[in-house]
């Protein structure tokens, strides 16, 4: 069993680990599984997105995807073709501090890349 | 433009006018990364503020990863500059006349695709050039006010494509 301040280390814990609620009930505690319902949430609540622009070119833009995004050369096609003609793309799902490394870095070349909750 | 790779590195050979518009680029940049941002126009200003998130998204939401991003942003602006600098060496003794040879490093390949395309976009941000200006008829080019700008603009895309054809093959 553990003590009160036990059991505030551990939801000052589960804060920290960003987990959604921590619920003292008495002597117990109940929580979601981390493991599985929360992290899944929040690993991919996040969406990177290319969006079109008249100046980079589309062999550049493949190249980019494929580089950042390790993309292979026919997923990289992919999604340059669904930005220039849907003049967006969702190239990315991740957690946000991910996504924001990839909107980074698709930035440092250049690209127009956005983060968007889920 | 030829272009021929070494064990280490990428040569571009250049026409004598393709070495002026590369070294033109160069001195732009060299001169842009250099100015405080408080002496950039305003486009150059957005260019190199960024933005985090979609415009329609709300100015208050990940304020602090924003100004993260541009931060960074402007620590890119350094780190060109050095790279540029760098470039700008080889251009010593440069006659106008002459072919040129540029050389970089392979492992320079990305900065020179990412430098090449700031000057693309801040001339695009200066000169207000849109989807429709970068379908121009070249035999009516001479009558374009923009025609200066586009000319780099398609000069630096060759580059690109080359460096980036070359890359690729390299791979192979």
């Amino acid at each position: 069993m553990l003590g009160v301040n036990g059991l505030i280390r551990l939801c000052h814990d589960i804060n920290r680990l960003s987990m959604s609620y921590c619920e003292i009930r008495g002597a117990t505690i109940t929580t979601p599984d981390l493991q599985t319902e929360n992290l899944s949430e929040f690993d991919h609540g996040w969406s990177v997105v290319v969006w079109n622009d008249p100046i980079n070119l589309m062999d550049y833009v493949v190249y980019v995807f494929q580089k950042v995004l390790h993309m292979s050369r026919a997923q990289a096609k992919k999604h340059m073709m669904e930005v220039h003609q849907q003049g967006k793309s969702l190239v990315a799902h991740e957690n946000r501090e991910k996504a924001e490394h990839l909107v980074h870095q698709l930035q440092s070349y250049g690209l127009t890349a956005t983060l968007q909750a889920l | 433009m030829k272009i021929e790779i070494h064990s280490e590195a990428i040569s571009l050979h250049l026409h004598p006018s393709e070495a002026i518009w590369l070294l033109n680029t160069f001195q732009f940049l060299q001169q842009s990364y250099e100015t405080p941002m408080e002496g950039l126009t305003d486009q150059e200003r957005a260019y190199w503020k960024g933005s985090l998130l979609d415009p329609d998204a709300s100015s208050s939401q990940l304020k602090n990863e924003s100004e993260a991003l541009e931060l960074e942003r402007l620590i890119w602006r350094g780190d060109r500059l050095k790279i540029v600098n760098r470039w700008l060496d080889q251009f010593n003794g440069f006659k106008p006349q002459q072919e040129f040879e540029f050389k970089f490093l392979k492992e320079e390949a990305d900065a020179l695709l990412q430098i090449t395309n700031d000057r693309r976009l801040l001339l695009a941000a200066n000169h207000e050039i849109g989807e429709e200006d970068m379908h121009h008829d070249l035999e009516k080019l001479h009558q374009n006010p923009k025609a200066g700008a586009l000319i780099e603009i398609d000069f630096l895309a060759f580059v690109q494509s080359a460096v980036i054809h070359c890359l690729e093959y390299e791979e192979e």
